[in-house]
C-alpha cells in the first residue's frame, strides 16, 4: 500500500487491485498448472499502455458445489494520473475486456476493479492485541 | 484506585453511498471523513483515528466504508450493556450524516491496554 502525505493532518494510503471473476481456461475451472494461463495473462497485462501491477495470482476456488478460478492482479496503477478516477477505471475494464479476450479459450465473467484508500489522522501509537469482541 | 481500558474500534458501513455513488472522489472521500469526525465528536471517550474506504467498480458498483477509533472505558471491561449504548451512539451519529446511507454496521473492538489510575 502506497503512502502520500495529502496534508499534515491526514495521511492518505491507497491502492488499487483487480478481480477477473468466473473465470475458465481451456474449458477448466481449475488449474493444475495455472503457469501457461499465467504466462499469458501476464504477457497481456504488460502490453497494455500505462498500465503497472505487482502480482498475479490465479485463485483456484474449491467449492461444496464445483469450482470457480479467479485471477487477482495487486497494487495496479493506470494512466499517469495518482489516483483512478470512475472515467479511468471504466477505460481500463474495457481493455483488460478486449485484452483479455484475445487469449484463446479463456473465458471469464466479469471484472472487478477494487480501490481502497485509507485517511489516516497521525498516529497516536496503537498497539494491538488479542481479546477482539463484535459489538 | 480504578481501572481504565482502552479499546481500538473497527467499525464497518457496508453497502453504501455517499451522494448518490457508491465510487467516491478524493474530494467528496476528504468531505466524508470530515464530516464522519465531526459526528462522532459527540461521543464521550471516543477517539477517531480514521476512515478508509473499499470501492468495487464493476458491472455492480459497491462502496465499502470502514471507521478506525480508539475508546477510553473508564469501568473494568466493557461489559454488554456499555457495549450497546456505545454502538447506539455510533449507530446514531452516523445515520444522522446527510447523504450517507448503509445497509449494515458492525463494530469490532478489539482492548488494547489496561491501566489502574
Amino acid at each position: 500500500m502506497s503512502k502520500v502525505i495529502i496534508n499534515p493532518a491526514t495521511t492518505q494510503h491507497a491502492s488499487c487491485r483487480i478481480y477477473i471473476m468466473g473465470c475458465s481456461y481451456q474449458g477448466l475451472v481449475w488449474q493444475d498448472n495455472p503457469q501457461p494461463l499465467l504466462i499469458l495473462i501476464r504477457d497481456k497485462c504488460d502490453r497494455l499502455t500505462n498500465f503497472t501491477y505487482k502480482t498475479i495470482k490465479i485463485i483456484n476456488v474449491k467449492k461444496a458445489l464445483g469450482n470457480e478460478m479467479e485471477v487477482h492482479i495487486g497494487d495496479i496503477t493506470y494512466s499517469t494520473t495518482d489516483r483512478l478516477t470512475a472515467t479511468n477505471v471504466d477505460l481500463l475494464r474495457q481493455n483488460l475486456q478486449t485484452t483479455f479476450s484475445t487469449i484463446s479459450t479463456f473465458l471469464f465473467e466479469r471484472i472487478d476493479v477494487v480501490l481502497d484508500m485509507f485517511l489516516e489522522q497521525p498516529s497516536s501509537g496503537f498497539v494491538f492485541n488479542s481479546m477482539s469482541q463484535v459489538i | 484506585m480504578s481501572v481504565k481500558e482502552f479499546y481500538y474500534l473497527t467499525i464497518v458501513l457496508s453497502n453504501c453511498m455517499y451522494g448518490g455513488t457508491a465510487f467516491l472522489s478524493d474530494t467528496a472521500l476528504f468531505n466524508l471523513e470530515t464530516i464522519i469526525r465531526n459526528s462522532l465528536l459527540s461521543i464521550k471517550n471516543f477517539e477517531f483515528r480514521g476512515v478508509g474506504c473499499s470501492m468495487v467498480r464493476g458491472n455492480t458498483n459497491s462502496l465499502t466504508l470502514g471507521v478506525s477509533a480508539g475508546y477510553f472505558n473508564n469501568q473494568q471491561n466493557l461489559t454488554d450493556t456499555n457495549a450497546n449504548l456505545l454502538r447506539t451512539q455510533i449507530r446514531n451519529a452516523l445515520t444522522s450524516i446527510q447523504g450517507l446511507v448503509f445497509s449494515e454496521i458492525r463494530i469490532e473492538t478489539v482492548i488494547t491496554g489496561r491501566a489502574n489510575v
